[in-house]
């Protein structure tokens, strides 16, 4: 089956003049061939398929060829045959990834290196994989390596450069391959074909060497999977198949698509692009690169040295290119960073793609942060006085968010056109915390006119008003600058409100707050009302809110409770907590008034009295005979 | 079993047929694909299109000898080799090398399937390179994995990779209206749910989805429609207290599909391309009554939930704490 043999295997370079993109590294070893300066040991490095073991046996070639120390090995003597087909008794080649141990070391070169070469002039010992040998091993070859017997030549080739050990580093001559370039793996792809008889469109070919990603033998091996599936005549699309790439076309449109804001027409990508067998991942992956392509024409122009691309393509994306702004491409990588990470980690990889590019159609709509900030503040400083006190709150850092998130903070927030961002965006503390404040209420009362809020007096606590009814509602924008936790604010706040009822459950709320309890917050955030009456603190929770009231009275939270009373009440109230639509006062209690009315006279009776002493207990409710 | 009773995959089969039929089936092969779609069953098809004594077209007769004991796993020369325990370990490779260096007995060629490769072990990856480079002629070496980029750069690059897709929802459906018996709009259910593997649809109990559906529908409209937290925090209650861990993860992840419905409904898709079709007034009531960011921001939390579940964390407290700020 010779036939099956691969083209990676069947091509490989038999001299120096063919090993493709490393002339640095082949003209190094080609001067010190001429000048006879022969080190004793080479370290050749690089990624995978880029020329290591190709070169290290041609470079075993040259020393050992029949025809003498040579830079153009004859490949017909023994010598060049037999290394060729790595059976050469001189020419050790040796698989340090499968032969890892100490002992190996020392059975396959030690103990062998002292004996002279059988044949050939040198004696070269090959060791591939070279990272894989364990400490010990490598500690053991120091000193062959160091100093070995004459007419003997090491070679070490390894992917993994920081895997061994300096004191080997040091010994060797270090050789760094590169990856080569996408025009070099397209002539030799070219050349390939060409002598298999294949005929291939250039574009499909330049295809197959971006698959190869810099590595000439994976895009030979690309090469060998297309011919496999196409046979003799290849076009583009047999290659985007074969190897289950994902093309240009599909890239662009789905640029197209963002750019279009079309978000139907993404979905159905999604579907093709998961009906063809993609990987979602190397999507991202590939559309990262295109979106990269789009950024460097952004910034430098059309440049065909700095953007690969087939022909054709690099007009095609100019024309995409003003679509987007320099902040839209690089939001999009952030957003493809996170989408690949995403689609790695969940089990429903699909949704979090689509996710992933309805992000990227709206990040269109987002405003950057600083001009945002910079809006604010020329809003602010054309209002006179006014805000002044709470500028700096806005300034300063935002509160941690509650979501550990790195990414970046325009992402999160979606800002409604300029027109009503000051209104929204004022906050600047763009953290969930503030953002989940403000969600409860509407965002309208406060769509803040520059007038009004001059008009507005930073301190808010001055209209009481006794409608306890209504759900807590920060009543206006500097209040909602308290709220996100701006505590120097908060102390100053005038302690004579004290009596006044209007604000009990946002005072409570706010040394709630200030104490950092936010849970049981957000539990209070259910209660219908929360109000101070005598020496009870009355919560009434809607119908069937029975699990809150038993959070409330909870040991912990009624110590919470408790506290809180003393610091907004300065004296110790106790807890009455309700479940149900109407006002519980109505029914157990006369009205206030009354109470008071009758309370002394109830005091005074002697009944009362004896049993109030007898349990130490005190008279909380007086309610009519029935 | 050929190639030809095989479901799906029409793209592979065509390519390795033609493969086996021109002999330039390569050395080394990485099957790539979800779990569950059948990567081993084409590696055994391989094998026994390459051994078999009638091949036609460059596929496998299914009657001969050798077709038989391939199928029946007692072929001499075709081995497939598991993780022993967590991984492949470079003993069993190191067997696999020496054994792959002699001629087949009874076949053609000796055919090694890795099982789960993403499962090697570092050091029994780098030893296997060698031979993926240049192996002797008549072997071929097949890695079978759901996870092809966690194998080491070097060997992806020495081997051809085919990557399988996920079967497509009608040849899920009609695979499974031919094997099993249900009701149509089960199967199609199942076809869906099971996003193209086949695997995944034979582990499905759909009584036990319908019942999670349910559970889950019921909080999405706990939180949207009728803003009922107190249910909204029975469910968080009874999710984090009943549940073993993995059947918490199976809810989430229903809770998931269902808000891809929304999601996808959302955006205009029509309600039979949704994958819970059956209950089309529920989804169409939710996506009402939410938007494209709430459920964005939704999935996040839930994704993050899960990922912090990993992590050991206080199931109910996460789930508490999740359901509130929903």
């Amino acid at each position: 089956m010779s036939d099956s043999q691969v083209i990676a295997r069947r091509f490989r370079p038999q001299a120096y003049s063919q090993v493709i993109g490393q002339e640095t590294i082949t003209r190094t070893l080609i001067n010190s061939i001429r000048s006879g300066r022969i080190h004793h040991a080479y370290l050749f490095t690089g990624a995978r398929g880029v020329g290591k073991t190709t070169t290290a046996r041609i470079f075993a070639k040259s020393l050992n060829c029949a025809e003498g120390v040579t830079t153009d090995p004859c490949g017909q003597c023994h010598s060049c045959q037999d290394i060729a087909a790595s059976r050469s008794i001189d020419v050790l080649e040796i698989d340090a990834a499968s032969n890892t141990g100490v002992e190996n070391v020392r059975n396959a070169i030690i103990n062998t290196v002292a004996i002279s070469p059988a044949r050939d002039r040198y004696k070269i010992f090959i060791i591939d994989e070279v990272h894989m040998l364990s400490l010990q091993a490598f500690n053991a070859l120091l000193k062959t390596v160091e100093e070995p017997p004459p007419r003997v030549v090491f070679i070490l080739a390894t992917t993994e450069l920081q895997k061994v050990p300096e004191t080997i580093l040091s010994r060797c001559q270090v050789f760094e391959f590169k990856t080569i370039t996408l025009k070099k793996i397209t002539e030799q792809l070219r050349s390939i074909s060409d002598e298999l008889g294949v005929a291939i469109p250039d574009s499909a070919l330049m295809a197959i060497a971006r698959a190869g990603e810099g590595s000439m033998r994976d895009a030979e091996s690309a090469l060998d999977q297309v011919i496999s599936f196409a046979g003799n005549t290849i076009t583009d699309e047999d290659v985007s198949v074969a190897l289950g790439l994902v093309d240009i076309e599909t890239l662009n449109t789905t640029i197209q698509a963002i750019a279009e804001h079309d978000s139907e027409r993404v979905i159905q990508i999604v579907e093709e692009i998961v009906s063809r067998g993609y990987d979602l991942r190397n999507f991202c992956r590939e559309m990262m690169t295109h979106i990269r392509a789009l950024l460097v024409i952004k910034v430098a122009g059309f440049d065909p040295e700095l953007v690969q691309l087939p022909q054709g393509e690099g007009e095609r994306l100019s024309r995409l290119v003003n679509s987007f702004s320099e902040q839209d491409l690089v939001r999009f990588f952030s957003i493809l960073t996170k989408t690949e990470q995403d689609i790695r980690v969940s089990s429903q990889p699909r949704f979090q793609l689509e996710i992933g590019l309805i992000k990227m159609i709206q990040a269109g709509r987002l405003y950057m942060l600083e001009d945002l900030i910079h809006q604010f503040e020329e809003l602010q400083s054309r209002l006179p006085g006014g805000l002044a006190p709470i500028a700096p709150s806005s300034k300063s850092p935002a509160p941690p968010a509650r979501t550990s998130s790195l990414r970046p903070v325009a992402e999160k927030v979606r800002i409604p056109p300029p027109a009503k961002s000051v209104s929204t965006g004022e906050p600047v503390a763009e953290t969930k915390p503030a953002i989940r404040d403000e969600a409860p209420s509407s965002s309208q009362p406060i769509k803040a006119q520059p007038p009004e809020i001059k008009e507005t007096p930073p301190v808010v606590y001055s209209a009481p008003q006794p409608d306890f009814s209504l759900p807590p509602e920060p009543p206006d924008f500097a209040e909602r600058f308290d709220s996100a936790s701006d505590l120097p604010l908060m102390k100053a706040r005038p302690a004579p409100a004290a009596n006044s009822t209007q604000s009990d459950a946002d005072r409570i709320k706010g040394a709630i707050e200030a104490k950092g309890k936010r849970l049981f917050l957000s539990i209070l955030d259910h209660a219908e009302s929360i109000q101070i009456e005598g020496d009870s603190l009355r919560i009434r929770f809607p119908a069937g809110a029975v699990k809150f009231k038993k959070d409330v009275e909870s040991k912990d939270n009624r110590k919470l409770l408790d506290e809180v009373c003393r610091e907004v009440a300065g004296r110790a109230l106790s807890l009455v907590v309700t479940v149900g639509a109407e006002a519980p006062s109505r029914s157990e209690a006369l009205p206030k008034q009354q109470t008071a009315a009758v309370k002394p006279a109830v005091e005074e009776h002697s009944t009362v009295r004896a049993i109030a002493d007898k349990f130490h207990g005190k008279i909380e409710i007086i309610k009519p005979d029935q | 079993m050929p190639f030809a009773s095989l479901v799906g995959n029409e793209r592979i089969k065509k390519l390795l047929r033609r493969a086996v039929m021109e002999g330039r089936v390569s050395q080394g092969l990485i099957f790539a694909g979800p779990t569950g779609v059948g990567k081993h069953k084409f590696a055994l098809a391989l094998a026994q299109a390459i051994n078999c004594e009638n091949p036609k077209e460059g596929d496998a007769c299914g009657h001969c000898p050798q077709c038989c004991k391939i199928a029946e796993s007692e072929h001499v020369d075709v081995a497939t080799i598991s993780p022993d325990g967590q991984f492949i370990k470079i003993g069993q490779m190191r067997g696999m090398s020496s054994d792959a260096q002699f001629r087949p007995y009874e076949g053609r060629r000796r055919v090694f399937i890795l099982d789960e490769a993403h499962r090697l072990k570092m050091e029994a990856a780098n030893s296997i390179l060698k031979i993926l480079e240049e192996p002797p002629s008549t072997s071929l070496i097949i890695l079978v994995t759901s996870k092809p980029y966690s194998l080491i750069e070097t060997i992806r690059s020495r081997c051809q990779m085919l990557s399988f897709a996920p079967l497509a929802d009608r040849e899920l459906e009609s695979f499974l209206a031919i094997n099993y018996r249900r009701p149509a709009e089960d199967t199609r259910l199942l076809a869906r749910l099971a996003r193209g593997s086949i695997g995944r649809a034979l582990e499905i109990d759909l009584g036990q989805y319908k019942e999670k559906r349910r559970l889950m529908i019921e909080i999405v409209e706990a939180v949207s429609i009728r803003r009922d937290t107190v249910r909204l925090l029975n469910a968080a209650e009874y999710m984090s207290r009943k549940l073993e861990r993995e059947e918490f993860e199976n809810h989430l992840d229903t809770l998931l599909v269902l808000l891809m419905d929304v999601f996808h409904l959302k955006l205009g898709r029509p309600t039979d391309s949704l994958t819970n079709a059956d209950i089309p007034d529920h989804l169409v009531r939710i996506a009402e009554a939410v938007s494209l960011e709430l459920i964005i921001d939704w999935v996040e939390r839930i994704e993050e939930l899960l990922i912090s579940l990993t992590r050991n964390l206080n199931r109910h407290v996460a789930m508490d704490a999740m359901f509130v700020s929903l």
